[in-house]
């Protein structure tokens, strides 16, 4: 980010930016930034707290008054946490069976009993972010259960093996985040993704495909498992338990 | 939160490591933009958005994707090619990424000038020195939208 802001800049453009790692912004030191104590991925703090995500904007919008520079500023207030942080609660969606030598039928059987929950959550919000490799939610978990039974995947146009998985693989993470999101209660990002990972057959599926591509001879499925498959922190507690 | 001292050591030492790799950006340039209410703004964003029909982000990806300002959130999706930081927030509010709403509202309440036509997203997975050519080209289209002023967010 901090380089964009050199470049932009230097071709004459004024840039303020957020930074979300400090130290990789004093490395690069660029011409006004604000540090923000928030996760990755969410640069402006929390969703749906326009009041929260508006004193963030002007935060690092008044950087452009600044006489002169380098700016690195410190943005003083934390994202509020969510009840479920403190609660504990996860998703209150169990499922029936549990996972047969089949995954991919096993995951077509999740995605069915988690469709009244993501229905939920895309007609509350009135969107979805699922829809990137434009297939249905039913034929991507199709084509990753075939992928795991018989090693091969029918690509999209123009696409490798692994771009083709990572929008698949995209689609399917996006469903279900979205359908635990819509339990009660404000979401919670690590809740999500430790009831994605270690509870659902989707989970085991990813890393059932992560193991398949570390061993792939071609080169587009040993990148996807390299960075755009399986969290580093998801890896690392996986390889501990 | 994404303070160091917050983070495992494995995560620490590799965020420490990667500083190693993001020296000899030796310049201080510095553009002077008019005051905060006169300024046009653009969103610049390294989250991998796009429209929902554009053709998605690929490995190591320099190249940037078009978001007019008056895109719905309804099209608006991620395809990020890191899987290590949060979607959840972007799948409940786009606003959260790309607070396109908000920005709008300051230019309602008359805070900053006014909003720029076109805002661009490139995917953040990738070496920044590759970035150059597109982030240069990109200046001369945001000149030719009047933009005074861009906002940079990452993820």
């Amino acid at each position: 980010m901090g380089a964009l802001g050199q470049y932009i800049e230097s071709a004459g453009v004024a840039t303020t930016q957020i930074s979300l790692i400090r130290e990789h912004t004093e490395a690069i030191s660029p011409p006004r930034a604000l540090w923000v104590p928030f996760m990755l991925g969410r640069p402006f703090g929390v969703p749906n707290d326009a009041a929260f995500q508006e004193r963030v904007l002007i935060a690092v919008l008044r950087l452009l008054e600044a006489p002169a520079g380098p700016v690195l500023v410190d943005y003083p207030e934390d994202a509020p946490e969510s009840d479920d942080s403190v609660t504990g609660r996860v998703c209150p969606v169990s499922f029936r069976g549990s996972v047969d030598d089949d995954l991919g039928a096993s995951l077509a059987r999740e995605i069915e009993e988690l469709m009244p929950w993501y229905d939920l959550a895309r007609n509350r919000r009135g969107r979805t972010t699922v829809g990137l490799s434009g297939v249905t939610i039913e034929d991507a978990a199709c084509a990753l259960g075939s992928f795991l039974r018989q090693n091969t995947i029918a690509v999209f146009h123009g696409l490798s093996a692994g771009a083709t998985l990572k929008l698949i693989c995209e689609d399917i993470r996006a469903y279900y985040h979205e359908a635990a999101a819509a339990r009660p209660g404000t979401p919670d990002a690590a809740g999500i993704q430790n009831w994605f990972w270690r509870q659902t057959t989707a989970g085991h599926a990813f890393l059932e495909l992560h193991k398949a591509c570390l061993e792939s001879a071609d080169e587009s499925l040993r990148q996807l498992c390299a960075t755009s498959l399986v969290p580093r922190t998801v890896l690392r507690e996986m390889t501990k338990t | 939160m994404v303070r160091l001292a917050d983070l495992p050591e494995w995560d620490r030492k590799g965020k420490l490591d990667k500083v190693k790799e993001l020296g000899g950006f030796d310049q201080r340039p510095w553009a002077k933009p008019p005051p905060l209410g006169h300024c046009r703004i653009a969103i610049v964003t390294t989250a991998g958005l796009h429209r929902i029909g554009d053709r998605p982000f690929g490995q190591r990806a320099t190249d940037y994707r078009i978001i007019p300002g008056d895109t719905p959130a309804t099209e608006l999706v991620m395809s990020h090619q890191s899987v290590n930081f949060d979607r959840t927030g972007f799948q409940e509010d786009h606003n959260v990424a790309f607070p396109i709403d908000r920005l709008n509202d300051l230019a309602r309440q008359g805070m900053i000038g006014s909003v720029a036509a076109y805002h661009y997203s490139f995917m953040g997975a990738t070496q920044i020195r590759d970035l150059e050519t597109k982030a240069c080209e990109l200046a001369g289209l945001l000149k030719k939208d009047d933009v005074d002023a861009v906002l940079l967010t990452p993820v």
